[in-house]
């Protein structure tokens, strides 16, 4: 396994692409950074309570959305690439979970050059650690989620052109859904509030949302973003805790396609398959366990 | 088979012969039992310990302090929409020393706590006062108490609501058999420590002490009175131990012997007359204080303390026990001396006009500067930069460039970034605190001060104060004054407070205490026929922009650090100010005509300073309370002990500078104003002034109560009618004190008119004057003059 998790990551980090991955990742958050401080300083000539505040909330609003946007983009591509680039005659389970594993390190590797753009933000004094702590917990879950995600399609389809398209298509489709409920139900039932808790961006605006400002254009922008992600469902509710607890299964679920798909016939029950029920089982147990924590968001 | 039996032990499996068995020592196989039996021994011992920790906490329960709760309200739970509530509480321990008992009252209907806690000794028993604000009609307060957070006891007391007018109360014996002193008779004991518990009630009567008022009781009826409660206080027998009960402040007259007492203003009154003699003390009015009757026996002193009166009888209630007018003449005597109508509901003190005054300028919270995040992007696009470099640098060698490289690169530049960020944090807080410091007497001030408070996150806001306060939340608009929704506990006659702020709801508090009085001396002297201003600030503060008002004429003093004197003559001539203003818009004009207020937000200063003015002065379009005061800002809030880093901080110090002096005086047109009470005529829209209507109206004119006294040589009026002058046949006669008659005047409406040989026109410090003619096309007339004549 270690062999194949150092081969997997030698293979993929001397790609050109990923440099360029990195270099696009930070050149994304600063053009990010850019036109919110062009925008905060349209604000400025606006006599507003706590300007700094709302600046600072807008900013990490912003980056946090760039980031999320960024990184669901790239994880189906990075692991089409670690597909194409990986040792297609070797393709069992162990190379299934370390080509997983390198995807999620380079994507992790990615968010952490992000964090001097994420180091600003206590210059506005309008976040707390929490708050930004929770939001990046829902990037990294939406890495690891999206990681699978593409793993799991290129895994199944076998072909990296088809398993990217369908990956993007069902993306697409899965994010449109999200809105489409969001801005046309009415009342916020359970699912509802489920399906807007797994767009991504409804669930890392969520531990933001609570503290948005109330009046003035920057609050204006806010809110209209609210309306697309949220709905009717209250800015308050801590949708990300129902992400992050649902991501983790499909995460699970995923994987578990994918090793479905990408061992050889016949099909046997393999060691991977009894540590892959254990984790499952202990999921699941943690899920129950820990339910008040999550169905907090429920109605 | 016994010997090759095969023994299993608890260390597993571990198999030994029946005559090694046999062999072992009772302390093996005790060991043994205690190991095999290790989890039952466990389990024994755990039982154990919970049982003794059980039997202990029971000993220590057994052990509690046993507090029982007495509560009871002075005034039968009778209450007033927007006024505090006074709850006696007497607690009895007869058990141990008690080291928190917190006594919790919260109004039905309302979130809000109002609590007091205390230690309570073993064996004792302790009273105090708990004030409970009714921000809106309750049927009843509930009263919990709490022995160290644990809840004990559970009240509730009846409330009963009664408008303000109705809100009177007797301590001593009711002189009447009616309901006119309906908020009850009261005992000493009875009378609350604070003035807040006096703010229900109009009318207070002192007829009789059953035992001393304490220190706490007479300072809460001086700064009762003062906010414009009307206190009258008994004479005959027992004037002399009233009076001596009382602080001096509330001392209209004194007592200089007995007399038989000029019946007549009894009578008028009372509508009835009134045959047998009445007996009583003589009174010998202090300055500023106003006779009715026979000067050398009144019946009765009025006396003007801040917004409210004195009334000092000269003959005992009792004496008018047989008379046929007395539910007539109490009736007429014990009227309230204030009216105010809020949106809150009406009240007959002044505080809550002057939070209403306070409330348009409560969004004005200070700007926080725009960190210089401008920097940070350059600095951000500088990583960038470097990031890119370093990519396209292991572009050829990437074999070798290790990926914990960027990532050493990316950590360091965050950490370096974290820093500056938190070097530069720019507050995610901003507070506007506006303190009004009025003088109440020589050694006392009361403070009010009103916090508004805004955070971008939640925050537990602590503050600290110098003197205890008593607080409740001050709703203001687009906020409901709770913290989140959630409940609240506010300690009441304590010098801390936490509060819970909400991210982005702006919540405002109301602080209230009695604090020293800032040693500044303030008079108005009669000198060389005019009048003089002398200021002495004596105090450790540095008064900024003082102003002595009177009207709308301002005298302006500047800044008067600790230790600096400061005279001046008040002008012969004043400018009469534009219309519409309020005295708080014109000190800002003349601060910002003279260039004066430029500060960084000075439109924002302007609208705090003027809205801390108003409502120092409370003028009320239908009250005669025109000053001298004395307003200066302060450098410092004497109300904390150290200065707020965040916000803005105003602080506005109000006097009431008396008049001293004797001999000439000649006051220039505005000292003479409108009394819009004694006036019949209606105020007009902008509070200056009176609606005339009709054919015939009648005006009043009166003298700051100081110059009351004055006897006029010369008298002049100005009138300035809105309205057409032209083509109306106005006829103006002046009542004559000394005939009763109304005498003709010589009158241009367009010019300044002037009465000569006028002494008989000025009684009381008031000129009646009676227009006619076609009044309706006047509009609204403001009407001012000037007296000469002399002070004796």
């Amino acid at each position: 396994m270690r062999a194949a998790l150092r081969e997997e990551w030698q293979q993929l980090i001397q790609r050109r692409r990923i440099l360029l991955l990195f270099i696009s990742t930070v050149l994304v958050m600063l053009l990010t950074a850019q036109r919110t401080g062009q925008l905060a300083g349209m604000a400025t000539l606006a006599a507003l309570p706590l300007l700094n505040a709302q600046i600072g909330r807008l900013f990490a609003t912003s980056l946090c959305l760039a980031l999320q946007g960024w990184v669901m983009l790239l994880s189906p591509l990075l692991a089409v690439s670690a597909y194409t680039v990986g040792l297609q005659s070797k393709m069992n389970l162990t190379v299934l979970v370390a080509r997983l594993l390198v995807v999620w390190a380079v994507m992790i590797l990615a968010i952490v050059l992000t964090l001097p753009f994420f180091s600003l933000l206590p210059l506005f004094g309008s976040l707390s650690l929490p708050e930004i702590g929770w939001a990046f917990a829902v990037i990294v879950v939406t890495v690891l989620l999206s990681g699978a995600y593409g793993v799991c399609w290129v895994t199944v389809v076998r072909n990296p052109p088809a398993a990217l398209f369908l990956a993007y298509s069902v993306l697409m489709m899965w994010l449109v859904a999200g809105v489409v409920i969001a801005v046309w139900d009415t009342q916020p039932t359970s699912p509802v509030v489920v399906a807007v808790a797994f767009n991504p961006f409804a669930a890392l605006l969520a531990p933001l949302a609570p503290a948005f400002p109330p009046d003035g254009p920057i609050a204006a922008d806010l809110q209209n973003l609210l309306r697309f992600t949220h709905g009717v469902v209250d800015r308050a509710t801590p949708l990300y805790r129902l992400y992050i607890a649902g991501s983790g299964l499909l995460i699970l679920v995923l994987i578990g396609i994918a090793s479905f798909a990408v061992r050889p016939q016949p099909r046997r029950w393999q060691r991977f398959d009894t540590l892959f029920s254990i984790v499952c089982a202990i999921y699941l147990v943690a899920l129950g366990m820990g339910r008040e924590w999550w169905s907090v968001a429920l109605p | 088979m016994i010997a090759h039996r095969r023994f299993e032990c608890c260390d597993g499996v571990q198999a030994f012969s029946y005559n090694e068995a046999i062999s072992f020592s009772r302390f093996r196989l005790a060991i043994m039992i205690v190991r095999r039996l290790r989890l039952t021994v466990l389990l024994s011992l755990v039982a154990v310990c919970l049982l003794a920790a059980q039997i202990t906490s029971f000993r220590v329960a057994m052990a509690q302090p046993t507090v029982s709760l007495e509560l009871g309200t002075p005034f039968a739970g009778q209450y007033v929409v927007g006024q505090w509530l006074p709850l006696r509480v007497t607690l009895r321990n007869q058990g141990l020393s008690a080291a928190m008992v917190t006594v919790t009252a919260t109004p039905a209907d309302s979130t809000i706590q109002y609590a007091r806690t205390l230690r309570l000794a073993a064996q004792t028993q302790q009273s105090l006062w708990l004030y409970v604000f009714l921000a809106q009609p309750a049927r009843a307060v509930f009263v919990t108490l709490a022995i160290d957070g644990l809840i004990v006891d559970r009240q509730e007391v009846a409330l009963l609501l009664r408008p303000v007018e109705r809100m009177r109360a007797v301590v001593g014996t009711s002189p009447v058999t009616s309901d006119l002193f309906a908020a009850g008779s009261l005992r000493v004991a009875n009378l609350p420590d604070h003035h807040l518990g006096l703010s229900n009630l109009s009318v207070l009567a002192l007829f009789e002490l059953d035992g001393p008022l304490l220190a706490a009781q007479q300072t809460a009826l001086l700064a009762w009175v003062y906010n414009g409660g009307h206190l009258i206080i008994g004479g005959g027998p027992a004037a002399i131990a009233l009076q001596a009960a009382l602080p001096p402040a509330l001392q209209a007259a004194t007592i200089t012997g007995a007399a038989v007492i000029d019946r007549e203003p009894v009578v008028t009154l009372g509508k009835s007359s009134l045959n047998t003699p009445l007996l009583g003390v003589k009174l010998a009015p202090v300055t500023g204080a106003q006779y009715r009757g026979d000067p050398a026996a009144p019946a009765w002193v009025e006396y003007a303390v801040g917004r409210g009166r004195v009334t000092q009888l000269a003959f005992a209630p009792e004496a008018l026990a047989a008379w046929a007018g007395r539910e007539q003449f109490w009736t007429a005597l014990a009227q309230p001396v204030l009216f105010v109508a809020t949106p809150a509901g009406a009240s007959a003190q002044i505080t809550p006009w002057q939070l209403q005054m306070l409330t348009p300028a409560l969004d004005a919270l200070p700007q926080i500067a725009i960190p210089a995040f401008a920097q940070g992007l350059t600095a951000l696009t500088w990583y960038a930069l470097a990031m890119v470099l370093l990519a396209l640098g292991f572009w050829r060698w990437r074999r070798f460039a290790p990926a914990m490289s960027l990532l050493l690169v990316a950590l360091i530049s965050a950490g370096v970034g974290l820093w500056w960020a938190n070097a530069n944090a720019a507050p995610a807080y901003s507070a506007l605190r506006m303190t009004l410091i009025e003088v109440i007497d020589s050694e006392r001030a009361q403070a009010q001060t009103i916090s508004v408070m805004l955070s971008a996150m939640p925050r537990t806001e602590t503050m600290v104060f110098t003197n205890p306060v008593i607080a409740r939340p001050f709703i203001i608009a687009g906020s409901d004054g709770s913290p989140g929704g959630g409940s609240e506990s506010l300690a009441q006659m304590t010098t801390q407070l936490e509060r819970q702020l909400a991210p982005w709801q702006t919540q405002a508090l109301w602080t209230t205490a009695l604090i020293p009085a800032p040693v500044v001396r303030s008079t108005l002297v009669v000198d060389q026929g005019r009048l003089r201003v002398d200021m002495q600030n004596d105090s450790q503060y540095t008064l900024r922009d003082v102003f002595v008002v009177y009207g709308d004429q301002l005298l302006f003093f500047g800044t008067l650090r600790p230790g600096a004197r400061s005279v001046a003559r008040w002008p012969v001539l004043f400018t009469p100010a534009a219309a519409g203003l309020s005295l708080g818009q014109l000190v800002i004009k003349d601060l910002q005509e003279n260039g004066l207020l430029i500060d960084g937000d000075m439109e924002k200063a302007a609208q705090i300073r003027a809205a801390l003015a108003d409502a120092a002065v409370a003028a009320l379009p239908t009250r005669f309370d025109p000053g001298p005061f004395v307003l200066a800002w302060l450098d410092r809030d004497p109300t904390v002990p150290v200065q707020p880093s965040i916000g803005s901080v105003e602080t506005l110090l109000v006097m009431r500078p008396p008049i001293r002096g004797q001999g000439e005086l000649s006051l220039p047109v505005g000292w003479l104003r409108l009394d819009p009470a004694g006036s019949e005529a209606s105020p007009c829209l902008n509070g200056q002034g009176v609606q005339l209507s009709g054919e015939i109206a009648e005006i009043r004119l009166r003298l700051p109560p100081d110059l009351s006294s004055l006897r006029a040589s010369a008298i002049q009026v100005r009138l300035s009618p809105a309205g057409a002058t032209s083509n109306v046949n106005l006829a103006l006669r002046a009542y004559n004190w000394v005939t009763g008659a109304w005498d003709a005047v010589a009158f241009n409406p367009l010019s300044t008119m002037t009465m000569t040989d006028a002494e008989p026109y000025l009684r009381f410090g008031e000129v009646r004057l009676r227009l006619s003619g076609g009044l309706d096309r006047l509009g609204c007339v403001v009407a001012t003059g000037g007296v000469q004549g002399v002070l004796p």
